[in-house]
C-alpha cells in the first residue's frame, strides 16, 4: 500500500466546508504534512516555496485562476518535480475531456465527492505509472529526447504487462519529438491494428500532417471527430491542416466549433483569432480577442499582444474609444515593460490617424521612434516588426530599413519569421523590398558556414572558430552561427585540450544557444559532450 | 411574456453549476457521516445516509451524462485497463458504505491479469452506482467479478437479495412514474451502447440467477 505520511501534499480548494472535508479525508489516510490553498495564486506561490509529491486541485476555484490554470503554470515553470502527481477534482465526470489544454493534462481526474479508500487507489495507480516511467519522465523534463527513448526502449523490451500500451503510446509521442515519423507511424499502426483507439487515430493523422500529407490528415481528423466528437485535440490539428493548405473558412469554422465546445481556452481562442482576421470576418476576430483577454487575466499566456491585437479589430470597426481604452489597459496590466510602451504607441498613432487627429497620432509616432531608440535592445522582435511597418507607413523608410536589417541578420533562420517579415511587406505594398536582404543575408550564412566546415575538415579548428565568432558578433541572435560555432569549438577543444578560457567560452556559447531557444534535441549531444569533457578536464586538474 | 427561454449551452452551465455546488453539499454530509461515526449514532441510520448521499450523487452524475449524449456534447475516452484496476476502482468507490453496512463484498480478481477497453471513469461509476444498490437490497453478501469471454469483458455483480422485480427485467423501458425508476439501469445500458468495437457493442443483462441466490447484473463490453 502507498505510504502518504512522507508525502508532502498541496491542497487547493476554495470552498472551506470543501476543504475540511478533504483535509479530514486525507488525515485519515494518515497524511502528515499538508500545506492549503484557498486559491490559485496562493497555490502557486506555495508551489515555489515547498516541493510537493502530490497536488490535489479542485478545478473550480471560484475568482482568480481555476485548476487548469494552476497546472499550466505549474507545469510551464516546472514548479513540481516530474516525478509528483497532480489530481485534477473536478464536480462532473465528462468535462475531463474538455477540461484539458493541449499538452497539459493531469495525471488523474478525480470526481468528487470521493472516498478516502478511492482517493488512494487513483494514488497508487499514479504512482506505480509514475514509477514505471521515472527514468523515461526525468529525461522528458530534461527536454534529453534521446535519452528518453533509450529508457523507454529499455521499458518495452523488458515486457511491460499491462502497462504495454501506455509504453508503446509514450514511445510514439517521443518518436514524434525527434521527427522520427515512420517509427510513430508504425507503432499507431500496429495498435489500431487490434483496436480502433481514439488517441492512436490522433498520432497517425498529426504524423500525416507532420509530413505535409494534409490531404490525408484531414481526412482521418474528420473521421475522428464525426466518431469521437469532445475529441478537442483533433479540431486544433484540424484547423493547422486547414491552414497549412490555404483553407481559412475551413480553418476559422473548425475552431469555432471547438470552441463553443470547450471555450475555457486560451491559446486555442487566440488561434481563432488569428484566423478570423486573415479571413477578414470582424466579428468573430472581435469576440475570440475579447475571449482572449478575458481568459489571459489568470494565466500564464497573458501577452501584450492580445490587447493590442483587440484594440486593432475594435479600430477596424471604427470603436476607437473602445480600442483606445484597450489600449490603456495594457498600459496598466504591463507597468514599466518598454515592449509594452512601444506597442501602446505605435497602435494609439494609428487609431488617432484613422480618426483624422493628425497631430495627436505624430504625438504618438514620435514618442515610438524616441521608445525604438532608448531601448533598441531590450525590444522583442514582435513589436520591431510591427515598428518598422509603422516607420514605413509614416515615410521614415531608414529607420525602418535598418531595423529591418537587424531583424534579418538574427533571425534568418527562423522560417516562420522571417515569412512574417515578408507578410507584412506585402500588406503595405513593399513587396520583394527585404527580398534582396533575405538572399543575401542567406547566402552570407550559408558562405559562413561552408568555409567554416571546410577549415574545419582541414583541420584548421581554430580558424573555425574564429570565423564563426566573427559571424556571432554581426547576427547574435543566430541561432544556426551559434550551433554551428558550440559544435566546432568542442572539437576543437578536444583537438587543443581543455583550457579554463575554452571551457568557459564553449559554456558561454551554449548557454547563449539555450536562451536563443535552439531546439533542446539539437543541443542534448553538444551538452552531453560538454559535459564529458568538463568532467575529464576536472579530473586532469586533481591529479596535477 | 417575457422570453424565457434558455438557450441549450447555457442551461449545461447553469447544469454544471447546480452540479457544482449540489455537490460541496454532499460533500459535507459525508464529511458528518464520517464524524459521527465515532459518536453513538446507529450504524444502520448511518448506513442510510451514507446511501443516499451516494444515491444522490450517481443521480446527477448521471443526469449529467444523459443530458450531454442528448446534446451531443459526449463522447468515450475508450483506452485499455486492466479488469482488476476497474474492479479496485468500484470497491473503493463504495468503500464509505461498505464499512458501515453489514453486507460483506467478495470481489473475485481475475487472476490472469486480463485486459479490457472502456471509458474507465464512466464504467466505474456506471456499475459503482449498480453496486450501491446491490449492498442496499442484499442480505449478507454481494459478489463482484471479472473476465473475458467470447470477445467481450464482463463485469458482474451478485447479491442474496430477493431479486429484481419482474418488471425492471421484463420490459426494457425505463418507467418514469413507478417507484423505483431504475434509471441507474437504463444509465448503465446507454452507456453500455456506447461502447462499440468493430460490429459489437455493449450490452447489459439482468436476471435473478444469482449464485447467491438473488438479482444478477452483468455489463457486456466488446
Amino acid at each position: 500500500m502507498l505510504d502518504l505520511k512522507s508525502k508532502n501534499i498541496l491542497l487547493v480548494e476554495d470552498y472551506p466546508a470543501m476543504r475540511k472535508a478533504i483535509r479530514d479525508t486525507l488525515y485519515s489516510l494518515e497524511v502528515e504534512s499538508l500545506v492549503e490553498a484557498e486559491n490559485g495564486f496562493k497555490a502557486i506561490a506555495a508551489m515555489q516555496t515547498h516541493k510537493f509529491d502530490i497536488v490535489l486541485c479542485d478545478y473550480n476555484l471560484g475568482a482568480g485562476k481555476n485548476g487548469l490554470q494552476v497546472l499550466e503554470e505549474s507545469r510551464l515553470r516546472k514548479l513540481l518535480p516530474s516525478d509528483a502527481a497532480f489530481i485534477m477534482v473536478t464536480g462532473e465526470q465528462v468535462q475531463s475531456m474538455v477540461l484539458s489544454a493541449m499538452d497539459n493534462k493531469p495525471d488523474e481526474y478525480l470526481t468528487k465527492p470521493f472516498t478516502a479508500q478511492l482517493l488512494l487507489t487513483r494514488l497508487e495507480r499514479t504512482f506505480k505509472r509514475k514509477s514505471f516511467f521515472k527514468q523515461v519522465d526525468a529525461a522528458i523534463n530534461d527536454e534529453n529526447y534521446a535519452l528518453a527513448i533509450k529508457y523507454c526502449d529499455k521499458l518495452l523490451a523488458d515486457n511491460p504487462g499491462k502497462l504495454r500500451t501506455a509504453a508503446l503510446k509514450k514511445r510514439a509521442e517521443l518518436a514524434i519529438y525527434v521527427q522520427d515519423y515512420s517509427t510513430a507511424q508504425q507503432i499507431y499502426q500496429d495498435i489500431l491494428n487490434q483496436r480502433e483507439l481514439n488517441w492512436a487515430m490522433l498520432g497517425l493523422a498529426q504524423i500525416q500532417c507532420l509530413q505535409g500529407h494534409s490531404e490525408d490528415a484531414i481526412r482521418i481528423f474528420l473521421e475522428i471527430i464525426d466518431k469521437y466528437p469532445m475529441t478537442l485535440e483533433a479540431y486544433d490539428l484540424l484547423a493547422q491542416s486547414y491552414e497549412l493548405t490555404d483553407q481559412h473558412t475551413e480553418a476559422q469554422a473548425t475552431l469555432h466549433k471547438a470552441i463553443t465546445l470547450a471555450p475555457q481556452t486560451i491559446l486555442r481562442q487566440r488561434k481563432l483569432a488569428t484566423i478570423a482576421n486573415k479571413t477578414g470576418d470582424l466579428e468573430i476576430a472581435e469576440s475570440a480577442c475579447k475571449s482572449v483577454v478575458e481568459l489571459g487575466k489568470y494565466s500564464i499566456h497573458k501577452h501584450a499582444s492580445d490587447f493590442s491585437n483587440l484594440a486593432q479589430v475594435l479600430n477596424q470597426s471604427e470603436k476607437t474609444d473602445d480600442a483606445l481604452a484597450i489600449l490603456q489597459s495594457m498600459r496598466t496590466e504591463f507597468p514599466n515593460d518598454p515592449s509594452t510602451a512601444l506597442r501602446a504607441a505605435i497602435y494609439e498613432a494609428d487609431i488617432f490617424k484613422s480618426r483624422g487627429d493628425t497631430e495627436k497620432a505624430e504625438a504618438a509616432f514620435t514618442e515610438a521612434l524616441e521608445l525604438t531608440q532608448q531601448h533598441r535592445q531590450d525590444l522583442d522582435k514582435e513589436i520591431l516588426l510591427e515598428m518598422s511597418k509603422a516607420c514605413y507607413l509614416n515615410k521614415q523608410e531608414s529607420i525602418a530599413d535598418k531595423l529591418l536589417e537587424q531583424l534579418i541578420k538574427n533571425h534568418i533562420d527562423d522560417d516562420e519569421f522571417i515569412n512574417n517579415i515578408n507578410a507584412m511587406q506585402c500588406t503595405i505594398g513593399y513587396e520583394n523590398h527585404a527580398e534582396e536582404l533575405i538572399h543575401t543575408t542567406k547566402k552570407q550564412l550559408i558562405h559562413i558556414n561552408n568555409e567554416g566546415v571546410k577549415l574545419y575538415q582541414q583541420g584548421h579548428f581554430t580558424a573555425a572558430v574564429e570565423l564563426f565568432a566573427t559571424a556571432f558578433k554581426s547576427m547574435p541572435n543566430n541561432k544556426t552561427i551559434i550551433l554551428n560555432m558550440t559544435k566546432i569549438m568542442l572539437h576543437a577543444i578536444q583537438d587543443v585540450g581543455c583550457t579554463e578560457k575554452n571551457m568557459t567560452e564553449a559554456k558561454y556559447y551554449i548557454n547563449k544557444a539555450q536562451k536563443l531557444g535552439v531546439a533542446p534535441y539539437k543541443l542534448n549531444a553538444i551538452q552531453m559532450e560538454y559535459a564529458k569533457l568538463a568532467l575529464s578536464f576536472k579530473n586532469s586538474l586533481k591529479k596535477d | 411574456m417575457p422570453n424565457t427561454t434558455i438557450a441549450a449551452t447555457d442551461f449545461a452551465s447553469i447544469l454544471a453549476a447546480s452540479v457544482h455546488d449540489m455537490k460541496n453539499s454532499l460533500c459535507t454530509i459525508r464529511d458528518l457521516i464520517q464524524q459521527l461515526k465515532q459518536s453513538n449514532t446507529t450504524d444502520n441510520q448511518l448506513m442510510q445516509l451514507e446511501f443516499e448521499a451516494s444515491r444522490m450523487n450517481n443521480s446527477l452524475m448521471h443526469l449529467l451524462a444523459l443530458y450531454k449524449i442528448e446534446l451531443e456534447k459526449f463522447s468515450l475516452q475508450i483506452d485499455e485497463y486492466s479488469l482488476n484496476e476497474v474492479l479496485n476502482d468500484i470497491q473503493a468507490q463504495q468503500s464509505a458504505l461498505l464499512e458501515l453496512s453489514q453486507i460483506s463484498l467478495e470481489v473475485e480478481y481475475d487472476s490472469q491479469e486480463q485486459l479490457c477497453y472502456c471509458d474507465f471513469d464512466l464504467i466505474s461509476n456506471a456499475i459503482g452506482s449498480i453496486l450501491n444498490n446491490a449492498q442496499r437490497y442484499s442480505e449478507k453478501h454481494v459478489i463482484l467479478s471479472a473476465g473475458n469471454q467470447n470477445g467481450y469483458s464482463y463485469f458482474c455483480i451478485e447479491d442474496d437479495g430477493a431479486g429484481f422485480p419482474e418488471k425492471l427485467m421484463a420490459s426494457k423501458e425505463i418507467d418514469f412514474h413507478g417507484g423505483n425508476t431504475g434509471l441507474g439501469l437504463y444509465f448503465v445500458s446507454i452507456i453500455a451502447k456506447l461502447h462499440s468495437n468493430a460490429n459489437k457493442q455493449g450490452y447489459i443483462e439482468t436476471s435473478n440467477t444469482s449464485r447467491l441466490g438473488g438479482a444478477k447484473f452483468t455489463l457486456f463490453l466488446p
